[in-house]
Order: C-alpha cells, then structure tokens, then sequence
C-alpha cells in the first residue's frame, strides 16, 4: 500500500477500494470474460448459428462462473498469454479457448469471438463496469449525501442567518434554505444521472457487420446484435464506426462533472461558514487538528473533498473531450485514456466520502448566527425602502443610504428612523415589528 | 363497506405511532414502526400515508387495511413460498422473524404497461426488445398481457426510490445474489404471482404487475418479507372493463392508491414548501379508498372495531413485551 504509485491505491484504499472490483485492471478482464461468455452462449442457444450446438444448463453454468465467480489466478493466466500474444483481448479468447476444451466442448472453439472486433468486446465490458460501479457505489453515496442535506435544511429550516453577497452582510436567510439551495441543484443532477443510458455495439469491424453476412447470409444479424446487447442491460448502437462512439460515456462524464462542481462549491460554502464561526466541528476522539496549535478543529474533510474534486475534475473533462474524438474509423488513444476512467470515479468518490464525514461533523452555532443578525440592524433598510417605494415615497433608497452607509445602525436607530417616515400606521407598526432575526422572507416554507 | 360517519369518527383515534420502550430496538419505517428482539421482529403498520418522500396524512384503518390485505395474501401462499411472518397479534400487527434482506426486488409482469422510465412499456415504446433479459416480440400494445409473465429485478435503493433495472444476470454478476439464489427468487417469484392472479381473478381483478422481496431467516432460509399483493407493491386493474378499454384505445380501470397525491397536485402541492390543509371529508374519502381496495382485492368484507387503536395495540402486545 505504501508503494502504490497513485494515492486511490495507497492510503486512501479503504476507502474507494469498493470501485477496484469494477475498474481494476481485473475488473477489465473479468467483464471481457462475461462479455465473450456471454456472445457464445447467445450465438449457440438464443442464435441456434448452424454449426453450433447449444450448451447445457451444466455447461452454462460452469461457463458462467468463469466471469461471475472469477478467480485471481484466471487474471494472471489471461495477463501471461497476453505477454505471448501482445494483444489483451486475444489473450482472453485463447484463455477461454482452453476453458471450452476443459470442459469437453472443442467444438466450440471457432465460435468463440466470433465475428467480433476487439472493440466489440470492450465497448461492451467498459460499458457494463461504468453501469454497475456507477450503480453499485456511486450513486448510494451521493444519495446518502442528499439525505443528509435534506436533513439538516429540515432541521435547520427556521434557523435564521445572515446571509452574504460578495462576502458583505446581506438580506437574512435560514441555515436549511441554504442546504435546501444545494439539495435542490444536486436532486436535478442525480435526476439526469439515474436517466444515463450506457450505450454498446457489436456490429464487427467497422461497424456494417461484413464478415457475419459473409458467413451466414440468412441470419438477421441487426436483430441479434440488438437483442444481445440490450439483454447485458446496455443501450443499443446501431451506427457506429469500428468503436462504439463514446458519446454516452462524455454524458456520464460531464453529468457527474457538474455533480461534482456543486459538491464543490458546497464545500467551499461550509469552510468558509466554518471560518466565520456559523459551523463548529464536533471534535471526534483522537482526532489532531494541528501539529503545532493544539486548539484547532481544521475543516480538513471539507478540503480533501474539494482537492479530490478537482482531480476528478480535471480527468473527468479530459475524458469527456478526448473520447468521443477519433481519427476515421478510429485510433488507439481512446484505448488508453479509458483505463484511467475508474480513477476519475475513484477521487470523487473519495470526495463524497470526506464531504459526508464532514457534514456528519457540523454544528451550527446558533450564538454566532444571532450574533451576526443582531450586529447588523442595517440588513432592513431594503425592508424599509421597499415599503417606502410601496406609499410611493420618491428617494427611498437614498433615505436609506443616507442612514446606513458608513455607520453603525442599531436598532434603536432604525427604530428612530421608522417613527419619521410618512406611512400608514399599520406598515409602520409592521416596519417596527421586523428584527433582522424575523427578516427572513419565506425562506422557511419555501 | 363503513360508513363514512364511522370513518370520520375514528380519525380520532388514528395511529400516528408507537413508542413502546419494552418492546425492543424500535425502528421508524415511513409506515411501519419496527421493533426487533434478538431473532424476532414486531411490524406495526400505522395509519401514516407517506408521499413526496415524506408522511403527509393519517388515515383512519389505512394501516390495518394494509396488514390485512398482506395477512390475507400471506395466508393464502404460504403453501408455494414460506413468509417471515409467524403470528398477527393484532389487527395492526404481525410478528415475524427477523431475515436479512436479499439486495434484489423482484418485480414481476404479467402485461406490459407503466409509464416511468424503469417501466417495461416506456422500454419497450423506445424501441428495447430485450427488457432485464427477457426477448419481447414485435408489436405489442401498451397494456397488453404477454404470452408469459417476465421477472424485471430492480436494486433495491437505500435512499428514496430510485431502484435501477437490471437483468438477473446482472444481479449474479455484481454478486448481488447467487446464481442458485437467483433461480430459487425466480421460481418463488412465479408461482406466487400465478396465484396472486388466480386469486384475484376470482374478484374480478387483474394482478397486473408486482413486486416481492425476500430475505434470509437466522437459519438461512429464503422467505418472503415486507407486503405482498397490496396497492402500494402491486398494480389492479378491473377485469370487467378491461377488453373494452384495450379495444377502445383507453387506460384499463384501475384500483387507485394515488387519490390522496392526486388531490394534493391538484391543489398545486408536489412536495415543496407548506402542505395544503387536507379537510376531513378528503381523508374520509382517502380511508374509503383504502378498505374498497381492500375488499376489491381480497372479496372479504372490511371488518373492524372502531376506537382507540393504541390501547388495544398494547394490550394485544403484552405477550411480546421485554
């Protein structure tokens, strides 16, 4: 753990550890496995292709577990053939050429791989890593991050506080409409995400599936090629050039992009909120804010999320621009690019991990939020200028300007202040009721 | 079939919630408060209606409709598939072994319909002729029955409801469950569905579609869990009308359960900010909905004791407490 070149590997294994099952080099494999599998029980028993004949439940099942229980040792014997061949995806059709032989099924052999491009194989597995990575650990985490949010807005959804544009004091709200702010951008974004198709092809080589109408004129070779892609549980391709286009992934990609900007800007909101004294952090036991300055609680989740963001960031937008670009019918850059896609997951998982553990930490320090209110008595001179523009009074805004820029206002002043305005009674009682705690429009039923 | 005096009269006596403290580790559902002891676990179904992911009515008898519609369907399959439930205490209750649930929600369909975008028709309309695994011919019509019924697995969601379809395959293949649970899950998932149409047949209903979860008892033997057959798991539509609505192009009539959401959208409410006030005669006619479903589903009629629902929840429940 300590030599792993990248920090996913290495100290932050046990936390995005769970995305190696998919995105690991083994992960790769082991869905190669599933896919060929997969295609060769769908030619000989769904297809019936002459020539072949079907397998057996017996048989299927112990083809199966080749991929659904896949062992250690079978990534290693697929990664010395490839030493041989110099070719990952070779190497997995000869190492399931020797399984089909294993099992006394030689016959077989020609089928394995059959009509198919490299490409037709791994557009697929890739396809069906994303799919259930993103299904299996990606989304239950930012879920819970969104229950959370919704907690706390609802707890909090009366809590009055100052609120601040271009960091000056600014018209009241409370803590929970800021979170519910938030949890509003997120719920749209996961709303897109739940909806991502992951798309896949088998058509062959480039795309017109030459060779299997070659071979076998007769067979509907669109209808098949449909009906096994949508039963691995992926969206259909019909036009495509050698590669699947990538266009799906640049979706997901850039959805969780934005997911991640809005997580990030959260982050930025609560450290901030932290270092004005509105948060404070619940000490966990044993838990070292500073090396040298025993008194500090860093908000350091907060920051590791925001660091990780921008990793996955940064790889996310690569990913998404490089991917879909590809010379005519395809070149090999797509091919490397996206064995790092399982790193872009990795940090930003690491970052939905930190932000939750912070989260989790948040108090809100209901004294300081008063405080601020109670100090800033100049947060209703727009109270007061939108009802004087109401009675139609013409330098409204001006009066107040006059009153509150530059000194300190109290209530006692403002209160001055209300008694020589030329208003009706009740507006002017209302005016007088208003404290800068109550000043908070509907933010709490919204 | 209640009167509607009588339902009025019991919002009284609605059950909001329990909070036995010697019953054991309580655990608040949105509409079931739970409470577990060792190997035991205690299910009462409150009057709570929960929508828009949060409670936002009590309805008088909705939750002994509920726990007698799943009584009643319990009772009537537990030849084909065994259940966790071992006693019902208490028109509100039932006493069940505490299982691991299984991380798979069985959904099953006998037509293809729906209109969400994990629906079979809403698949189907955009062109996928394989849906979760299972080949669908050319051709069909929304509402149509299939040939046969299909298993659609969807994940079971730890926050909200936004399962995720996948194919069995899948499920094995992200180990959610095994190969040989996945065929035991399906073959339970058949018969009991094939009942759950025969009986209801009887009705004059149609089990449209369905969901089933299962889990592990402390010896490790599959069981059926949760509900079953009811209008929250389930979809109903009106034998009688059926063929007619199919040939005239309309939307088969159905056993509803949304009225409350309904009426609650037409009051321009869907979820954000301060809920409308519900007035008595639209929670009366929500309770009705509810024992009509009942009696609709099962052909028995609702029979109830009005009053106070705690206190008799508590007396039922002696026997149980620590």
């Amino acid at each position: 753990m300590n030599k792993a070149l990248s920090p996913l590997d290495g100290r932050y294994v046990e936390k995005v550890g769970e995305l190696a099952r998919f995105f690991s080099e083994a992960g790769l494999i082991r869905s190669r496995v599933g896919i060929e599998v997969e295609w060769l029980i769908y030619l000989c028993n769904t297809l019936k292709l002459e020539g072949t004949a079907p397998l057996n439940e017996k048989e299927r099942e112990a083809f199966r577990k080749l991929y659904i229980e896949f062992q250690d040792e079978f990534a290693e014997e697929i990664k010395t053939i490839e030493k041989t061949t110099n070719h990952d995806v070779k190497a997995v059709e000869y190492f399931l050429q020797k399984a089909v032989g294993l099992l006394n099924r030689s016959d077989l052999i020609p089928f394995i791989h059959f009509g198919c491009t490299s490409e037709d194989i791994n557009n697929l597995a890739y396809a069906q890593m994303m799919k259930a990575g993103i299904q299996t650990v990606m989304i239950p985490n930012l879920e819970k991050i969104l229950a959370f949010i919704k907690e706390i807005s609802e707890t909090y959804r009366k809590t009055p506080m100052m609120a601040h544009t271009h960091g000056q004091p600014a018209s009241p709200t409370t803590v929970g409409k800021e979170f519910k702010n938030v949890g509003a951008r997120l719920f749209r974004q996961f709303e897109q995400l739940r909806k991502m198709e992951f798309l896949g092809k088998m058509n062959g080589a480039t795309g017109n599936f030459n060779a299997h109408v070659v071979a076998y004129p007769e067979v509907d070779w669109v209808t098949a090629s449909r009906q096994f892609v949508e039963g691995l549980g992926i969206t259909w391709q019909r036009y495509t050039t050698q590669i699947e286009p990538h266009d799906g992934m640049a979706e997901v990609f850039d959805c969780f992009r934005r997911i991640n900007i809005i997580m990030l800007d959260l982050s930025r909101d609560l450290w901030t909120y932290i270092s004005m004294g509105y948060f404070k952090q619940k000490v966990l036991k044993g838990e070292v804010g500073s090396s040298t300055m025993p008194h500090k609680v860093n908000p350091i989740d907060f920051e590791n999320a925001e660091g990780n963001l921008g990793i996955a960031n940064a790889l996310l937008t690569h990913f998404s621009e490089k991917l879909p670009v590809s010379r005519m019918q395809r070149d090999l850059t797509d091919s490397t690019v996206i064995r790092n896609i399982g790193t872009a997951f990795g940090y930003s998982l690491l970052a939905y991990k930190s932000l939750f553990k912070g989260l989790g930490k948040l108090e809100v320090n209901e004294a300081r939020l008063q405080e601020d209110l109670n100090q800033n008595w100049a947060l209703l001179s727009e109270a007061i200028q939108t009802v004087l523009r109401r009675y139609g009074v013409q330098n409204a805004y001006e009066q107040l300007k006059e009153l509150t820029r530059g000194t300190t206002v109290d209530q006692e002043k403002i209160a001055a202040f209300i008694e020589t305005l030329d208003i009706p009674k009740d507006a002017k009682n209302r005016l007088l009721k208003l404290t800068p705690e109550t000043y908070i429009g509907l933010a709490s039923t919204l | 079939m209640l009167t509607r005096d009588l339902i009025a009269s019991q919002i009284l006596h609605v059950l909001k919630g329990t909070n036995f403290t010697n019953l054991g580790t309580r655990y608040e559902g949105k509409v079931r408060d739970n409470y577990t002891q060792g190997n035991r676990r205690i299910l009462i179904t409150t009057d709570r209606l929960s929508a828009f992911d949060k409670v936002i009515a009590l309805i008088p008898f909705k939750g002994e409709v509920l726990n007698a519609i799943t009584k009643f369907w319990f009772e009537n399959t537990k030849d084909i598939c065994p259940n966790y439930v071992e006693a019902y205490p208490d028109p509100n209750v039932m006493v069940g072994k505490e299982c691991k649930p299984v991380m798979l929600e069985m959904i099953v369909r006998g037509y293809i319909t729906g209109s969400t975008t994990t629906s079979a028709w809403y698949n189907y309309e955009k062109g996928v002729r394989n849906f979760c695994g299972n080949v669908l011919p050319e051709g069909l019509k929304k509402n149509q029955k299939l040939s046969a019924p299909i298993i659609t697995p969807t994940t079971k969601a730890a926050h909200g409801d936004h399962d995720a379809n996948l194919s069995g395959l899948e499920a094995v293949e992200r180990g959610l469950v095994t190969m040989e649970e996945w065929e035991q899950l399906s073959k339970y998932t058949l018969a009991l569905y094939a009942r759950g149409v025969e009986v209801a047949a009887r009705q004059g209903v149609i089990l449209v579609d369905t969901k089933y979860e299962f889990g592990r008892d402390p010896d490790g033997k599959i069981m059926l869990i949760d509900e079953i057959h009811t209008p929250d798991s389930s979809r109903f539509w009106i034998a009688a009308t059926y063929e007619e609505k199919m040939a005239t192009g309309q939307e088969p009539d159905n056993i509803n359960k949304e009225f409350l959401r309904l009426w609650l959208a037409n009051q321009n409410y869907r979820g954000e900010g301060e809920m409308p006030n519900i007035p008595e005669d639209v929670i009366v006619e929500t309770a009705e909905k509810y024992i009509k479903a009942y009696e609709m589903i099962t052909g028995q009629q609702f029979m109830s004791q009005p009053g106070e629902v705690l206190a008799r929840i508590e007396t039922n429940l002696k026997p149980y407490m620590l």
